[in-house]
């Protein structure tokens, strides 16, 4: 990953977001002296964040490979050459993870483009997943009818998918936010 | 002094040993852009404009020709396709840090640039170091420098009133993006002036001007009329 480090991810890794982790720590430690280095970085980022959280449009991957190789080549030391080398590999290796964020908001990992729902008829109302909730976003209901399930609030669900661990009875479902499928 | 044969473009020129790429080139009339850069500072190789690429005969790289001295043999090109993507896109980065640079914005038109892909801040440094270089150099002050690191670095007085910064305004003269905006032509005839440079402060303080830059007295021109 450019120091010397080797990482080991499995096929669930998204790698947009490891990407925006890579970038979001990395610019910190540009010198700052050289434009290309210190702006570049600062811009590369804010793209991987946009494409991250499904903002991202279709011409973002061709000023993303644009921005690395000109960091690469106008970076007055090693470091401006190194960084962006992981960020061009991405888009050699894995382009088509970085096209389904953009054009489908599809990513089964970056947390902003799912949304999480309780299916009720599997729900038995155990109480795991809201104990296993760590914001408290999951709570049991009385619905008027008698019946008592779990409701998730999207407003404060953080998509950690610990609910959809700990059920033993497939109750909870996950979707795309963009077009409701998975 | 020993010169080595070097070529620029295909121009084949005797360059005197201890010469930089950007100093031959510009002697033989050929044109590459700078914007930090300053012939009568040292020369600091922050803003990358002034890449171009070097075959040294065991392979090609980008260099900054304003640091790079000449070798024996070396081939340069000035305006490669790479070169000049580059460029255009670090004035892209610099222009979504100052898009009110006049600076700026004139070598943006000079390369074709018509359009910023980046979302615009408002800043009024490129960190350049030409204030710098210029208050350490020229005006033998040192009162400031470049402090901080990536992303929060600036250019200041180290953080507190500076003793030594005599006010002389040097800073502010040589800087490329502290300019005037252009307000265009009010009336007939009568054009907006903003960019003529004001009267240098250490003119009226010291009774001459303090600098060995232009001392033709060119930077002391008229008053902005407002």
């Amino acid at each position: 990953m450019g120091s010397s480090n080797m990482m080991i991810m499995d096929e669930k890794t998204c790698v947009v977001a490891n990407a925006r982790r890579l970038l979001g720590s990395v610019r910190y430690e540009s010198c700052g002296k050289c434009v290309a280095c210190r702006e570049g970085l600062k811009r590369m980022h804010e793209i991987v964040v946009d494409i991250a959280e499904g903002r991202g449009k279709e011409e973002d991957l061709d000023l993303l490979q644009d921005l690395a190789e000109t960091v690469i080549d106008f970076s007055l030391c090693e470091f401006g050459q190194m960084v962006p080398t992981p960020v061009l590999d991405n888009l050699k290796n894995f382009r088509y993870e970085y096209e389904a964020h953009i054009k489908e908001g599809r990513c089964l990992h970056c947390k902003p483009l799912l949304t999480y729902s309780i299916v009720a008829d599997k729900c038995v109302a155990c109480g795991a997943c809201a104990r296993a909730c760590p914001v408290q976003a999951v709570r049991l209901y009385a619905e008027i009818s008698g019946t008592t399930r779990s409701y998730i609030n999207g407003d404060t669900c953080i998509g950690c998918g610990a609910c959809k661990e700990v059920c033993r009875y497939n109750a909870v479902s996950v979707r795309l936010k963009k077009d409701g499928n998975l | 002094m020993a010169t080595f044969k070097v070529t620029i473009d295909g121009v084949d020129i005797q360059a005197e040993e201890g010469s930089t790429i950007l100093e031959v080139a510009r002697l033989h009339g050929i044109d590459i852009p700078t914007l930090c850069h300053h012939d009568e500072l040292t020369p600091y190789g922050a803003c990358g404009l002034c890449t171009v690429e070097v075959d040294d005969g065991r392979r090609t790289k980008l260099v900054p020709s304003c640091l790079h001295p000449v070798k024996e043999g070396i081939k340069v090109k000035t305006h490669t396709e790479r070169v000049v993507k580059g460029r255009k896109l670090i004035l892209e980065l610099l222009l979504s840090m100052c898009p009110n640079s006049k600076t700026l914005q004139d070598l943006a038109s000079k390369m074709g640039l018509e359009k910023v892909r980046f979302k615009m801040e408002d800043k009024d440094c490129i960190l350049c170091g030409l204030c710098v270089r210029m208050c350490e150099e020229q005006m033998r002050s040192g009162a400031i420098g470049l402090v901080g690191r990536g992303l929060s670095r600036e250019a200041a007085p180290f953080s507190m009133a500076s003793e030594i910064c005599r006010n002389c305004g040097a800073c502010m003269y040589i800087c490329p993006v502290v300019d005037v905006q252009c307000r265009g032509v009010k009336s007939p005839g009568e054009l907006c002036n903003s960019c003529l440079v004001l009267t240098p402060q250490c003119l009226e303080d010291y009774g001459q001007v303090m600098c060995s830059l232009e001392s033709c007295g060119a930077c002391v021109r008229k008053e902005v009329k407002k």
